[in-house]
């Protein structure tokens, strides 16, 4: 007896790196199709998917342009992205929505936490795997769900990746500190360390408005917007970082209040409609022409008042004539 | 937010956090309109937008 003819997926093959190279040669998707015996349906599958990746672009019906540096191990590694992604679903939010994000939380670790210097023979011990950090005094960098762990001598440095989405700063930035908590918790637990009390700062914070009117102009012209305090540090900026047409305040420690400032200014302009730059140009113009004509007025008023008193002076001599 | 799942399931709500620590698997958390914190995966998401249609 025949057996089925079992016709077997290409799904589970990578393809990914043949079909970017035959891109590369100048091949059309039909004749890849073609010549790798792939269906359409396929062919859209691992165009749509090195296209979200940024891996090619494309230029003309049926003609697609590559990007130059590749490195084959991302492109082994694609899998299908979904259909929605996280870019897509902040455009749906409301102008000046803020997406808080970049968080760094440094913990302050106790001078009398045991073993401490000898963290890393523990770390061995529990067998997680941690890399040697470069920097001043040294420490080392752990992988803790996701998210990149400086241990030092004196701290415990967090690097959150998540975005926080909020009406204001203040309230965005409770969300992810009420994250960074829960997240400190579970990593004593990881490394079988107890801090005691809290003690920490938000060494790194940035604030976003999500299309933001001046960014989008900005966006629009190919420009970017770097503004630096008079002590020489940023602030705020414009450059498009997240395809957003976000405004950002970065300032370590006054992001929140900065943000604050910046929202209350754009929802002041957007109330005030016609409250342009030219609007006030114009006003103090109309203000000082009325400040011009009034003193010419007042001019010709102290010339009546002056004529007047003349005219009266020359009454009392007329008046005493009369009496003698 | 009105957010709508490829299952079905119907969400109306704050979003609160996008988490792409996995990039292909982005995790969106939510604070629905009973005040539940929900999460899910965005490719699970069918349609966002900011009021109900």
């Amino acid at each position: 007896m025949k057996g089925k003819e079992v016709q077997i997926s290409t799904r589970e093959e990578n393809l990914y790196l043949f079909v970017f190279d035959l891109l590369k040669e100048g091949l059309r998707p039909s004749q890849i199709c073609k010549r790798l015996n792939l269906k359409k349906q396929a062919m859209q599958y691992y165009l749509s998917s090195l296209k979200q990746k940024g891996l090619i672009k494309k230029i003309g019906y049926g003609v697609w342009e590559t990007s130059t540096n590749i490195n084959p191990q991302e492109v082994q590694k694609t899998t299908r992205l979904t259909h929605i992604n996280p870019q897509q679903i902040c455009t749906s939010f409301a102008p000046d929505t803020v997406r808080a994000h970049a968080f760094q939380f440094t913990f302050e670790v106790p001078e009398n936490l045991r073993n401490w210097d000898k963290r890393k023979e523990i770390l061995q011990k529990l067998g997680i795997s941690f890399k040697e950090l470069k920097v001043f005094g040294g420490g080392e960098q752990i992988e803790f769900k996701g998210r990149k762990v400086w241990l030092t001598n004196k701290s415990i440095i967090i690097f959150e990746k998540a975005s926080y989405l909020a009406e204001t700063a203040e309230q965005a930035k409770s969300y992810a500190v009420a994250e960074a908590l829960e997240t400190i918790k579970a990593f004593e637990h990881h490394i079988q360390a107890n801090l005691g009390r809290y003690r920490f700062k938000v060494s790194r914070q940035h604030y976003a408005l999500i299309k933001n009117a001046l960014a989008k102009q900005y966006d629009k012209e190919g420009n970017k917007l770097y503004v630096a305090s008079e002590q020489g540090s940023f602030w705020f900026i414009i450059d498009n970082s997240f395809n957003l047409h976000e405004a950002e305040t970065i300032h370590p420690k006054t992001a929140v209040q900065d943000n604050k400032k910046i929202q209350d200014f754009f929802n002041g302009v957007k109330q005030l409609e016609g409250f342009t730059p030219q609007f006030v140009v114009n006003s103090l113009g109309i203000q000082a022409q009325n400040i011009e004509n009034y003193a010419v007025h007042l001019k010709s008023h102290v010339k009546s008042v002056q004529d007047l008193g003349a005219a009266v002076l020359e009454l009392v001599k007329v008046v005493k004539e009369l009496r003698q | 937010m009105y957010i709508k799942l490829k299952g079905g399931r119907v969400y109306t709500g704050k979003v609160v956090k996008i988490d792409d620590r996995d990039e292909h698997h982005p995790l969106i958390s939510i604070v629905d309109q009973y005040g539940r914190d929900v999460a899910f995966d965005v490719s699970e998401i069918k349609l966002i937008q900011q009021e109900a249609a």
